[in-house]
């Protein structure tokens, strides 16, 4: 954890201090594991996240473009990305949603999922756009 | 001998009869498991007379003898004992014989094509056994009756085994017949005890000693495999008694047709009393509606009360749209379980009263544990058959509403439907996550299929755990034939064989059948789709092609996670690509029209049409669908 802290203090960009400043007071409410983690953003590499998203299964239970699955739908990420490393590092319902502990998940390779996922387009139109939908929803009343 | 000059597309039901039956369509009336024997409705003797006369070429035969040898006349068995099985497989209704042919029944078979004329029974060629027994079991769940399965020693038992497991699960009648001969090519497909290795999940096993004896256990396993718990069965034939010539003039032994075990008039009070004072009463179904009547009851009862039911998805129990479908609204405080799926106890803090109707402390196994902890906890727990209680209960109800109860419950009523609505519209709305995404979403599928099918008299026999439960939430379900529910015992390489047989089922009717088919289920013994195709069974295949064995990819994630080690290694073992199996290809292979694999969703909805333009003309499709994992 302290090689972390340290790993990404480095990588902290100047030019991200005010998120910096907010992301540490979202982290003041949040859970203990949050606290402890420093608030950089880090850059994250499209690419990479796009493997590693499917490497660690992510893709298993959220959808190859995060939208359908299992779990919640993570196109775009709802939390923001200090909030989702430490998600990831500890989930409140581990037997859910996976936590992903191991030393060589980095957070670097989290911030590169975190990518990913935000540069996802969204494949999931308004349901009133698509004519089957419309047409089930008009069906509803018995 | 008689040969047979017709292909093999015009020896099954052919598709003039296919036509035949859609004009009958409608009042086919296809029941899961239906009790009209028991119902006194129809008896569960067929119209057709036992015996069946002789075949042309066995008149000539007869008739025109021409000299023999005294070998040649030792060896002619011009009336063998499995003539008279066949006579009595007919009385028994028995539309279909599944098999992998095997020389211990080469005597049965030899009589079904000749001495039947390849009809009630008609022999459908299986792959693989357990394909015969699960399309039994798909096949059982449409028709409500049996068909048979035909088992060749103890290796072909041995194949069947899982699906007659899957089968005694799901409480579903498989009527198997297996072979046994001691002078047969290969010892070790002999037993001492043939059935012993199925015994515990069978409900009963019999191996006659003569060919009366037969009569007799074939009528009686006939019977016990269709009262509830329903439940396969199993007659071992040898095949002595299947040569040997019959002697005398063996008649079929009367049918029975026992009235099903139904709660005793004390507990049907006690129970219409808790329900008509609960505030917020709910009803679970699990496997309650055995046929299209028991839906209908379940519908009187929930709408007397205006309680929410919960269908489960074990059966179709309950319409999809029906606005009392669904858990309705806060805790219960009463909640009736009919026939759960596994554990039906009490729903947590609040629910003062579980009562649960149920037959699985019938259908026990001192072995497996098939039915979990049994009936679950219950206050009131009362051993019967859910279906068969209804009409007490309901009629018990009745008399105990007051004018004030039913202001109350039309109240509750009103609440549960806004519920319901609500959670429709959401569905409705969720399916669109995805939409456009590639490979296909579930929701997806299930949305573009519906236009097709919804003004076709329509079947849709897999189990809808892996999809999302898509085409439960978005397709208009009300007929017992619209679901017919899962394995019964997780068994995968379920759902491709019973679709088949269901598919077989509903062709009759002139109903046309979607199997949406895990990739990996698909794999277990894709031989079916061969027999799909041989026999013109239409039934359209989606391939749920996620590339995976899915539900274990997660588990194995999890566990790595549980691990702290290797979050990256869940593939393997799991996935099922390097290479991707081609599926429209292999289908082809088999004869049958496919296409895929699709990946582009806008492709799906043109390549759904053309698929179900083919079984509605009459033969099986299947299309290939690279799909989100769930
Ligand atoms: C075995 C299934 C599974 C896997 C694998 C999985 N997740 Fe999850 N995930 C879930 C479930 C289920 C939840 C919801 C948990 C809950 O409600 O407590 C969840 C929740 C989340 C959330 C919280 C979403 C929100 O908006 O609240 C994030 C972020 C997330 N997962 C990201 C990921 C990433 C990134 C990966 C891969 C590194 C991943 N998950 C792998 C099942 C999984
Ligand atoms: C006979 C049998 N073997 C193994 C399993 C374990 N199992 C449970 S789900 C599953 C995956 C089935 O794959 P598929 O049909 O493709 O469904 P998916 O999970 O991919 O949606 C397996 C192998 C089983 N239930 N039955
Ligand atoms: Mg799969």
């Amino acid at each position: 954890m302290t090689r972390a802290i340290a790993r990404r203090c480095s990588r902290m960009s100047l030019y991200l201090a005010p998120l910096v400043t907010l992301s540490v007071i979202l982290h003041v409410a949040g859970a203990r594991a949050e606290s402890v983690q420093d608030s950089g953003a880090l850059r994250g590499d499209v690419e990479n996240g796009k493997a590693l998203f499917k490497d660690y299964t992510c893709y298993g239970c959220h959808g190859y473009t995060g939208e359908t699955g299992r779990g919640p739908r993570l196109n775009p990420p709802r939390l923001n990305q200090d909030r989702f490393i430490a998600y990831l590092r500890n989930p409140p319902n581990p037997r859910q949603m996976p936590p992903y502990q191991q030393s060589d998940v980095s957070d670097q390779k989290l911030a590169d999922i975190y990518t990913f996922l935000q540069s996802l387009p969204s494949g999931s139109p308004e349901a009133e756009s698509i004519p089957v939908l419309s047409e089930i929803l008009r069906e509803t009343p018995r | 001998m008689k040969t047979s000059s017709k292909k093999p597309h015009d020896t099954s039901v052919d598709r003039r009869g296919f036509l035949k039956g859609a004009a009958l369509g409608a009042a086919g009336g296809a029941a899961l498991l239906a009790d009209k024997a028991a119902a006194g409705a129809e008896p569960a003797t067929p119209a057709l007379p036992a015996a069946v006369p002789p075949t042309p070429a066995q008149l000539a035969a007869e008739t025109q003898a021409l000299p023999r040898t005294r070998a040649v006349e030792a060896y002619i068995v011009e009336h063998p004992g499995s003539d008279y099985m066949v006579d009595v497989l007919r009385a028994l209704d028995i539309e279909y014989c599944a098999s992998n042919c095997g020389s211990s029944f080469e005597g049965l078979q030899e009589s079904i094509v000749n001495h039947g004329d390849n009809r009630m029974p008609e022999f459908l060629t299986c792959l693989h056994e357990e394909s015969s027994v699960a399309m039994a079991h798909g096949y059982a769940k449409i028709e409500g009756k049996p068909m048979m399965a035909l088992l060749h020693g103890t290796i072909g038992i041995q194949h069947a085994s899982m699906a007659i497991y899957n089968a005694y699960c799901d409480r579903v009648p498989v009527y198997l017949i297996a072979g046994l001969d001691h002078e047969g090519p290969v010892a070790a497909h002999n037993a001492t005890d043939m059935a012993a290795m199925v015994r515990d999940f069978v409900k009963w096993d019999h191996q006659p000693r003569s060919l009366d004896e037969f009569g007799r256990s074939a009528v009686r396993a006939y019977t016990i495999a269709t009262t509830p718990p329903m439940a396969p069965v199993l007659v071992v034939v040898d095949a002595h008694i299947q040569k040997a010539a019959v002697e005398g003039n063996p008649t079929v032994p009367p049918i029975s047709k026992p009235q099903f075990p139904s709660a005793d008039l004390g507990s049907v009070k006690e129970m219409a009393r808790l329900l008509v004072n609960a505030d917020n009463p709910g009803i679970r179904a699990g496997r309650a509606a055995r046929t299209q009547d028991g839906i209908d009851l379940v519908v009187e009862l929930a709408e007397l009360l205006q309680a929410p039911v919960d269908g489960g998805s074990a059966r179709l129990n309950f319409p999809s749209r029906h606005p009392l479908a669904g858990t309705g609204t806060g805790q219960p405080d009463v909640i009736l379980n009919l026939e759960p799926v596994s554990r039906g106890g009490p729903a947590g803090a609040g629910t003062s009263r579980t009562i649960t109707i149920s037959t699985a402390e019938f259908l026990i196994s001192s072995n497996f544990n098939v039915n979990g902890d049994g009936a679950g906890r219950a206050d009131l727990l009362i051993a019967a058959d859910a279906q068969a209680t209804l009409p007490a209960l309901i009629e018990e109800v009745k008399r105990l509403i007051t004018d004030d109860r039913k202001r109350r419950f039309e109240e509750r009523g009103a609440r549960i439907a806004a519920a319901h609505s609500e959670r429709r519209r959401q569905d409705i709305m969720n399916a669109r996550y995805g939409w456009d995404a590639s490979p296909v979403s579930l929701a997806r599928i299930a949305a573009e299929l519906w236009p097709l099918i919804k003004d076709e008299d329509w079947s849709f026999s897999s189990p809808q755990g892996f999809i999302g439960g898509w085409p439960g939430r978005l397709w208009d379900m009300k007929k017992s034939y619209h679901a017919i529910g899962a394995q019964g015992g997780g068994g995968m390489g379920y759902s491709l064989p019973a679709s088949v047989g269901a598919a077989l089922a509903n062709k009759k009717h002139g109903r046309i059948t979607i199997n949406i088919n895990g990739d990996g289920d698909l794999n277990y013994a894709p031989g079916v789709l061969w027999t799909a195709v041989h026999h013109q069974i239409p039934l359209l295949t989606l391939v749920h092609n996620n590339r995976a064995y899915h539900q274990e990819l997660m588990y194995l994630q999890q566990q790595s996670a549980a691990r702290n080690r290797g979050v990256d290694r869940a593939a393997i073992g799991t996935t099922i690509t390097d290479p991707n199996i081609d599926y429209a290809q292999m289908a082809r292979a088999y004869g049958m029209y496919a296409e895929g694999p699709i990946e582009n969703p806008s492709d799906l909805g043109p390549a759904l049409r053309r698929g179900v333009e083919r079984i509605k003309a009459g033969e099986p499709a299947l299309i290939d669908v690279v799909t989100q994992p769930r």
